[in-house]
């Protein structure tokens, strides 16, 4: 087969318009992964027909995304409440493929939070702080029961002295 | 790039929105066909988006007494470079969503110059970039 007198054919172009059949298709997969010349020509032939596509670009009003989603939210519980009610093979099997298993929807709420990366640094002087009037506290405590010992010593030596005239 | 593709067909806003908004609804499911590796993800979406308007395509009235008024899409300026058979086999294929065999019993002719005359259409266009 004469690669040139193919990639000529106009087949790629019928194929990136989408008007090839499906003989023509299967055989320009199989061309394609054999002969890079023919790979290589329908990459280019993609690329320019995509950036014909961009230039004729219209920005989406605002609110498309928005309906979009609004949608497709919509479609989502439908088929869950469809599914259990499903008899068709078709169906089944639609719902029960692999990839699509690797999914479950989990109700979930989470117990825990997400803050500021700035908030460890704060804990950790709080923290630090905290031992520090902690040790503080235990040291005054201490002197201040060591002062009431005193004055009671005192106290009491000084009662046991006669007074003298 | 698709709403513009879909807008260009319809000619009518809030309709190309409803076709973009149903196209959204199937890629869902058929991500991995769309983004698969070697694949390309435009290509993909045109020919979903073209299996979306296939009942609007059968309104269209053939290219053939557009051709005077190929101007109502954006491809006017290239258009304009093209032969008339050029102008309607791509407007056709591209805006009219027809395959080559159905273009080849409506224009009485072969495969192969459908093929060739959109081949030329196609360097015309690539030219004008």
């Amino acid at each position: 087969m004469n690669i040139q007198e193919y990639i000529e054919s106009g087949i790629l172009e019928a194929y990136v318009l989408d008007s090839a059949s499906e003989a023509e298709v299967r055989k320009l997969f199989y061309l394609k992964d054999k002969h890079p010349e023919i790979r290589q020509a329908l990459q280019e032939l993609e690329r320019d027909m995509e950036h014909i596509a961009e230039q004729m670009a219209v920005p989406p009003p605002p609110l498309t995304w928005l309906k979009i989603e609004a949608e497709l939210n919509s479609i989502i519980p439908q088929a869950n409440h469809i599914l259990p009610r499903q008899g068709g093979h078709q169906d089944h099997q639609q719902f029960k493929s692999p990839k699509q298993n690797q999914y479950i929807e989990v109700e979930a709420e989470s117990t825990h939070m997400r803050v500021h990366k700035a908030w460890k640094w704060i804990f950790a002087v709080v923290f630090i702080l905290s031992k520090i009037f902690l040790i503080c506290t235990i040291y005054f405590y201490l002197e201040n029961k060591h002062a009431q010992e005193q004055i009671q010593e005192l106290k009491t030596e000084l009662r046991s002295k006669p007074v003298q005239p | 790039m698709l709403l513009g593709y879909i807008s260009e067909v319809v000619k009518d806003q809030p309709l190309a929105e409803q076709y973009l908004i149903s196209v959204f609804n199937d890629i869902s499911d058929k991500t991995d066909e769309i983004t698969g590796e070697g694949v390309n993800t435009w290509l993909q979406l045109l020919s979903l988006a073209k299996s979306k308007l296939i009942r609007f395509f059968d309104t269209m009235p053939d290219c053939e007494n557009e051709v005077s008024d190929i101007g109502r899409y954006n491809l006017g300026n290239r258009f304009g470079k093209m032969t008339s058979e050029q102008k309607q086999i791509f407007c056709e294929i591209y805006y009219h969503g027809k395959n080559i065999s159905q273009l080849s019993q409506q224009l009485n002719k072969s495969e192969e110059s459908i093929r060739k005359i959109l081949k030329e259409a196609f360097i015309i266009l690539r030219r004008s970039e």
